[in-house]
């Protein structure tokens, strides 16, 4: 049998429609992923990336559209594709009154693991996500940073083909930011296709193989990464960013109630 | 690579009984179990003594000699059990977390399954011991005493009844979820409200002549064919059926009894269905707010505040207003009014207390009402504030501002809202004299400020985060419930006590003037307990800082 060409896809949107009540959040949508990929996935604020994460994780189903996660119709058989999947949401709701050891072995059982391996997987991701000092205090007496790295632990347990993180790196410090960026490196280097949001597009510029930008729920453009920057005559994402998006100017902005502005006490470093 | 297969139902069930259970576990302070196991079994003792008293009830020589006091009981008890479950969440404004879709997205189970394998786990928690209680202590007296033709069947039915609790417990819960997540939830409970209230003004009240009769001549005087028509009333409805259906096991009829059992399977199954599709439209919903326009209401209260504390308060009072769990507080007081009057409870009140009838009801519907709102928030006055505590401290404002804000606009909600009730009782009952009225309103001027200054202490020593959204439930800890429970129970005495005092006469102006009294030491006592919150909240601003503004 010829494999069709969305057998190489990981992920195969396309025509994805999201209506919540009289806001469309997605609005025709094409996502394609190839298998393998790390994919920047890329646009401002309210642009549908969380959405259409929440669609292809199953959380909202689509108004209109077809969604095809690893060969299998995620809208028919979700519970196939869920096997197979890890998800980092945005807002991460986690079990606050269980502890770190206890959050993973749960998630663990709930893919199916039989107990030993659920522990020992626990044990293993605690270590690599440096939160083995944690694992027997409670979730919510963690930081930030170490709520997104057990959240990354939770959703590799079951080693997914492919892992979805929306914002992994919001709101975390440098070191932690470090751990997450080598973690993903390590699942990419092993094939799993991995689909990132982020505004922070150094991280996208540094990690990324292919990427892909959308607005008001539509896709601007994807793509590799050097088909993006060759095809923009960019050297960076932020730059095809830039050039996609309408971003706003703050060049001519005023404070009329800072009355006239003086010459600056310190000359500001003009932006490179 | 091959993966192991996806859990079967039972293995869920299995793990999310096991979540609560761990869940439960570390509710305690710190990593104390041990206490977490002594608060569990500390509030589920009720259950036993429950439990016991309708076991030896119905062991008891009149009741087993009789042919109509069993199955009256067993079917009250059915009733009872089934409507508190139902109401609990809207009388506690509880909001399951279970039930927050998104939490389980990733995993491999259906929203159905997680319903259903939720729900069923839900039947193992704490208040289920003692909600069952009573029931299960009675059902148990009721088979030692009679032979059962299949005991096995009785378990049927007792699972299957509590399936249907559960159910329809779901269903007031998504119902009530849902109807607080509209922008427009004030109107629509306001006019659910007016709507139940015009429904109930054609239902004819229960007929409690019986009473009065025997309080006259005696229980002997009792017409037996009220509590007969009682029981089989109690018996046709679907919670009933349990009741019954035991009924039908001690007289050998188990065909009757399995009939009973499908249409306890039935119902419940009706409620799962209609939970479900209320659950999965909550959850649809809570994506986006809606088109991104200017909201036409979108008034700025703020442009006209005149001083800086006014405009704290004015945040204080938008924030408790757009607050859905005090609309859902403020809106159970008079439901409880209308299903008094429904249920003909005024009647049994003025039997059992004569004159002071009216003042007890009045009384305590007010205070109930102050109670949940003062209560609720000021027990954990920072916990809607999240980040907002960080600006709070980060702009050039006296933090104990902050405080007296907000006391002073959750205990005016609190006599606002006692004030109203004690209005529609008024008017509603057609009861209630000018004294009744002055007693229940110094009642409830005696409980506020206790409450608050309770409050303020708690909210400095138990600092949790509580979510808006209505996704989260959030839960005080229990030492801080039981401290606030003895709090309102102090600030409550003097009403109780004087309306003690003036017996079945009814009260006096006396009575209202000694409650008043006692309302302004309560006054004084928060005056003075206020300082010394203040210099806490000084000291413990950092700890509420990392408890409020946690993930």
């Amino acid at each position: 049998m010829t494999p069709s060409p969305s057998d190489d896809l990981a992920v195969d949107a396309r025509g994805l429609l999201k209506r919540f009540g009289g806001f469309t959040a997605l609005n025709g949508l094409d996502l394609q992923i190839p298998k393998g990929a790390f994919y920047a996935y890329l646009g401002p604020n309210g642009a549908g990336k969380s959405t259409s994460i929440a669609l292809l994780t199953g959380v909202y189903g689509p108004d209109a559209g077809t969604i095809r996660m690893l060969g299998v119709d995620a809208v028919k058989k979700p519970m196939e594709v869920k096997r197979r999947v890890g998800v980092v949401p945005e807002e991460l709701s986690l079990f606050e009154r269980l502890t770190g050891r206890q959050y993973l072995t749960f998630c663990a059982r709930m893919y199916g693991l039989d107990g030993d391996e659920a522990a020992a997987r626990a044990t293993e991701l605690l270590e690599l996500t440096e939160l083995t000092y944690k694992a027997g205090s409670l979730v919510s007496e963690y930081s930030k940073g170490m709520r997104r790295r057990l959240a990354i632990a939770a959703a590799l347990i079951h080693a997914p083909e492919l892992v979805l993180l929306d914002e992994p790196f919001e709101g975390i410090d440098v070191l932690a930011a470090g751990v997450i960026r080598e973690l993903l490196r390590e699942l990419s280097r092993r094939g799993v296709t991995l689909l990132l949001t982020t505004h922070v597009l150094e991280i996208a510029d540094r990690l990324a193989t292919h990427a892909g930008i959308i607005q008001a729920g539509r896709m601007l453009d994807q793509g590799p990464v050097s088909s993006l920057l060759q095809r923009y005559d960019c050297s960076s994402l932020e730059a095809v960013f830039e050039k996609l998006i309408a971003v706003p100017s703050s060049r001519n902005a005023r404070l009329s109630f800072y009355g006239e502005a003086p010459a600056p006490v310190v000359p500001l470093r003009e932006p490179a | 690579m091959s993966r192991p297969a996806v859990p079967g139902f039972f293995r869920h069930l299995w793990l999310l009984w096991g979540l609560r259970f761990n869940i439960g576990l570390n509710q305690g302070p710190g990593k104390s179990r041990l206490l977490a196991v002594g608060s569990f079994l500390a509030s589920s003792a009720p259950g036993v003594f429950f439990g016991l008293f309708f076991f030896a009830l119905m062991r008891l020589k009149p009741v087993v000699e009789s042919d109509v006091w069993p199955y009256f009981i067993l079917n009250l008890l059915c009733f009872v059990t089934f409507s508190v479950w139902v109401t609990w969440p809207l009388l506690s404004a509880g909001v399951d977390d279970h039930s927050e879709l998104s939490r389980y997205a990733a995993f491999p189970i259906s929203p159905f399954r997680l319903l259903i394998a939720s729900t069923v786990a839900s039947l193992f928690e704490p208040r289920a011991l003692v909600f069952y209680a009573p029931l299960t202590g009675a059902a148990l007296g009721f088979a030692s005493v009679y032979p059962l033709w299949a005991p096995w069947l009785a378990v049927v039915l007792y699972v299957l009844f509590a399936l249907l609790c559960a159910a329809w417990s779901r269903v007031a819960l998504y119902a009530v979820i849902n109807v607080l997540r509209e922008k427009r939830s004030a109107e629509i409970m306001g006019g659910g409200l007016l709507a139940f209230l015009v429904a109930a003004s054609f239902i004819p009240p229960i007929d409690t002549s019986w009473l009065t009769a025997v309080g006259e001549d005696g229980v002997d005087a009792l017409d037996m064919s009220l509590i007969i028509n009682a029981a089989v009333a109690l018996g046709r409805v679907p919670p009933g059926f349990f009741g019954d259906g035991l009924g039908q096991l001690a007289w050998y009829r188990p065909r009757v009894a399995m009939a009973e059992a499908l249409g306890l399977l039935f119902f419940a199954a009706i409620g799962m269905a209609v939970a479900y599709a209320l659950l999965m439209r909550f959850h649809r919903q809570s994506g986006r707010a809606g088109p991104q326009q200017k909201d036409a209401k979108d008034k700025n209260p703020f442009e006209r505040t005149r001083t800086r504390f006014t405009t704290l308060v004015t945040r204080e009072a938008l924030d408790l207003w757009r607050n859905p769990r005090a609309r859902l507080l403020a809106s159970v007081p008079f439901i409880l009014a209308i299903l008094l009057k429904l249920l003909s409870g005024r009647d049994l009140f003025v039997f059992l207390l004569g004159g002071s009838a009216d003042a007890w009801l009045m009384g305590g519907l007010c205070i109930y009402g102050a109670v949940v709102i003062a209560s609720t928030f000021s027990q954990n006055t920072f916990a809607y504030d999240g980040q907002g505590f960080a600006a709070f401290l980060a702009a050039p404002l006296d933090l104990a501002d902050v405080l007296r804000a907000k006391n002073q606009v959750q205990g005016a909600a609190a006599l606002g809202m006692a004030l109203l009730v004690a209005v529609f009782y008024r008017v509603y009952f057609g009861f209630g004299t000018a004294v009744d009225i002055a007693c229940a309103l110094a009642a409830v001027v005696g409980v506020v400020p206790i409450l608050m200054a309770a409050g303020n202490f708690l909210s400095l020593y138990f600092p949790v985060k509580f979510h808006a959204s209505l996704k989260r439930r959030d839960k005080v800890p229990l030492t801080a419930s039981m401290l606030d429970i003895v709090a309102a129970s102090v600030g409550c005495m003097p009403f109780g006590w004087a309306l003690k005092l003036a017996g079945k006469d009814g009260p006096t102006w006396q009575s209202a003037v000694m409650i008043a009294l006692c309302a302004g030491l309560n006054l004084v006592i928060y005056r003075g307990s206020l300082p010394l919150a203040l210099r806490l909240l000084d000291r413990r601003r950092e700890a509420i800082l990392q408890a409020v503004t946690r993930e």
